[in-house]
């Protein structure tokens, strides 16, 4: 398989930053789901 | 029933999907061309064609019915999905990629032996092969019901629709048609929300709309309850969602073969990653829009029941006019009791006007749940949840959009299929086919006997749907047996990739004792069913590690 293939996109420059970010995004959904339950409540 | 414009609408829906169809699925030449596109998708098709193969139709329907009768807790199923999506980005996709397979089964013969590549490959086609009937089968009596149109036209227009594109086109086609079914899945949602949002009435702004969904509690999504018999929870979503979500997306042909289709490992991880970034907000508005139904039909009556060809029967079965007359009270009761707790949000009589608003809803929700109950005597497990969503489409909404979301609905019923079709036929022929009775031929032979299997499993699920009334909970008790699988198959997985000593006999006995511990949980247990798939893939996991131990002979390693 081509190495090159398998790179990140640039911005990230390793998967390891690029799962970081999806996991830190998931972390602020989370609470962004709790701050809407607790402004509904 | 439906407006010549709404038809019109639908009519070039499906001459738009076969058009795509035809143009993107021509030229294939063999069933690397046919089941995996010639391992040439982008990114972002394969992302939306995750996306649509799990929002079926039942997805759109049911879950804004959800919203609308138990509110949004429901989105805390797919908390675990991003973080099961970089587990598997990390672990199985480089595997499966590398490993240059066509099913997830095949790895399984790579790296432990025959019989448990064909157990897992028989356990997924039992499982799907009628699941997919049932994708067919449960938006068609509802689009019927609703919208008057004739079941069976419904069926064969969702069934024998997806099948000839699919048959004809193979992998390609259908993924460059989910693509744009799924851009039309999300345009509808958004039409439906906005939709929802400018029928509230004057006075009634949207933050005034959540803060009355939530006095219901149905604007609540995220409950830490630690009691692990309440069904959706932060922690059933997170512990049993991460494991219910690493067996769908790491372990089901129907999605691992739409990351097999990338052009390259890195094309295949963004696309699940996209997916997983996109699904709980998508979820939410899905939800949020169900929820702002529930504030819409405060000023809107609502139909008692929403289903009314089941009022009807009841309508006729015994006199319902005082359980009407009371209806009726009940709901300007209502809606005036939530006019003024709009008025008074932020003021200081909030909590007064709260509590006589919560009282009017629980009188309203009394009467309209003895109804449900009449109808329970002679349909035990009646409910009308799917039907909101549809009901509201076809009453409220001007002429036209009724249309785009009709088929928006189909959109996501047929992607459902196709995908469906893919890989039941891709695994027919792959290891079972190929496996067992003819291992060498020309292109052309494999090509047609793909098509044939494609054919055949299309036919096989159009024809259940169209006998579902009387098959109906044959069917049922089948797929719930299905759903039991995934964990266990997982586990498999685990034990592939992470333990070097397991072998065959004990991946082999692992899914079929993972298979018995979920029977017995779901059987003699209250635990929430999103724990299901963690039970049986450590049971497979942990009994297939032991008994590869105990029959441990020479294996290949990964």
């Amino acid at each position: 398989m081509d190495k090159e293939s398998d790179l990140p996109p640039p911005i990230f420059k390793t998967w390891g930053r690029f799962y970081a970010v999806v996991i830190a995004n998931t972390l602020v959904t989370y609470l962004l789901l709790v701050l809407f339950s607790a402004y509904a409540r | 029933m439906l407006h010549p414009i709404d038809w019109l609408v639908v009519v070039l829906y499906f001459a738009f999907i076969v058009f795509v169809g035809y143009r993107t699925g021509r030229g294939n030449k063999g069933i690397e061309d046919f089941f995996l596109a010639r391992r040439s998708m982008p990114w972002y098709a394969i992302g939306l064609s995750v996306m649509a193969t799990q929002a079926s139709a039942i997805t759109l329907v049911g879950t804004t019915g959800q919203g609308y009768v138990d509110g949004m807790r429901f989105i805390q199923v797919y908390l675990g999905m991003p973080l099961a999506i970089v587990i598997l980005c990390v672990t199985l996709v480089p595997f499966f990629y590398r490993a240059k397979v066509f099913t997830a089964y095949e790895f399984l013969e790579k790296r432990f032996d025959g019989k448990t590549r064909s157990l897992t490959s028989f356990l997924f086609l039992m499982g799907r092969g009628l699941a997919d009937a049932v994708v067919i089968y449960a938006p068609s009596v509802i689009l019927a019901i609703v919208f008057g149109i004739d079941e069976k036209v419904i069926i064969i227009a969702i069934g024998l629709g997806a099948t000839i594109y699919t048959t004809l086109g193979g992998m390609r086609a259908v993924m460059w048609v989910e693509m744009w079914q799924m851009l039309i899945i999300f345009l509808g949602i958004l039409f439906c929300l906005g939709s929802v949002i400018v029928g509230l009435p004057d006075g009634v702004s949207l933050t005034d709309a959540i803060q009355i969904a939530g006095a219901t509690g149905r604007a609540e999504t995220m409950d830490f309850n630690l009691d692990p018999t309440v069904t959706y929870t932060f922690w059933t979503g997170i512990c049993g969602g991460i494991f219910l979500m690493l067996s769908y997306f790491g372990t089901d042909q129907s999605q691992v073969q739409r990351y097999l289709t990338a052009r390259s490992l890195k094309e295949s991880r963004l696309a699940l990653l996209f997916s997983a970034l996109v699904k709980i907000p998508m979820q939410f508005v899905i939800l949020l829009t169900g929820a702002l139904l529930f504030v819409f039909y405060q000023f809107e009556k609502p139909p008692v029941v929403f289903n009314p060809v089941a009022l009807e029967r009841l309508a006729q079965a015994r006199d319902v006019s005082q359980l009407e007359a009371d209806y009726d009270e009940a709901f300007e009761i209502r809606k005036e009791a939530a006019q003024n707790f709009a008025d008074a949000l932020g003021g200081t009589r909030e909590d007064e006007m709260r509590r006589s608003f919560l009282q009017a809803d629980a009188v309203f929700s009394g009467v309209r749940s003895e109804v449900l109950g009449l109808i329970r005597e002679s349909e035990p497990g009646f409910s009308d949840t799917n039907y909101v969503f549809p009901t509201f489409v076809l009453t409220k909404l001007p002429v036209g959009i009724v249309g785009l979301i009709l088929v928006a609905i189909f959109a996501a019923a047929m992607s459902t299929v196709e995908s469906e079709l893919t890989s039941l036929s891709t695994a027919t022929v792959v290891d079972f086919y190929q496996r067992y009775v003819r291992r060498e031929a020309e292109d052309s032979h494999f090509l047609a006997v793909s098509r044939v299997a494609t054919l055949f499993w299309g036919g096989f699920a159009t024809f259940c749907a169209l006998y579902m009334g009387r098959l109906g909970s044959a069917i049922e008790a089948v797929n719930r047996i299905g759903s039991n699988f995934y964990g266990p198959i997982l586990g498999v997985f685990v034990l592939a990739i992470g333990a070097r000593r397991a072998n065959g006999h004990g991946a082999f006995a692992g899914v079929l004792l993972g298979i018995v511990a979920v029977q017995l949980t779901a059987r003699y247990s209250e635990i929430s069913y999103l724990y299901y798939n963690l039970v049986g893939t450590v049971v497979s996991v942990v009994l297939g590690y032991i008994i590869s131990l105990v029959f441990a002979s020479p294996e290949r390693s990964v």
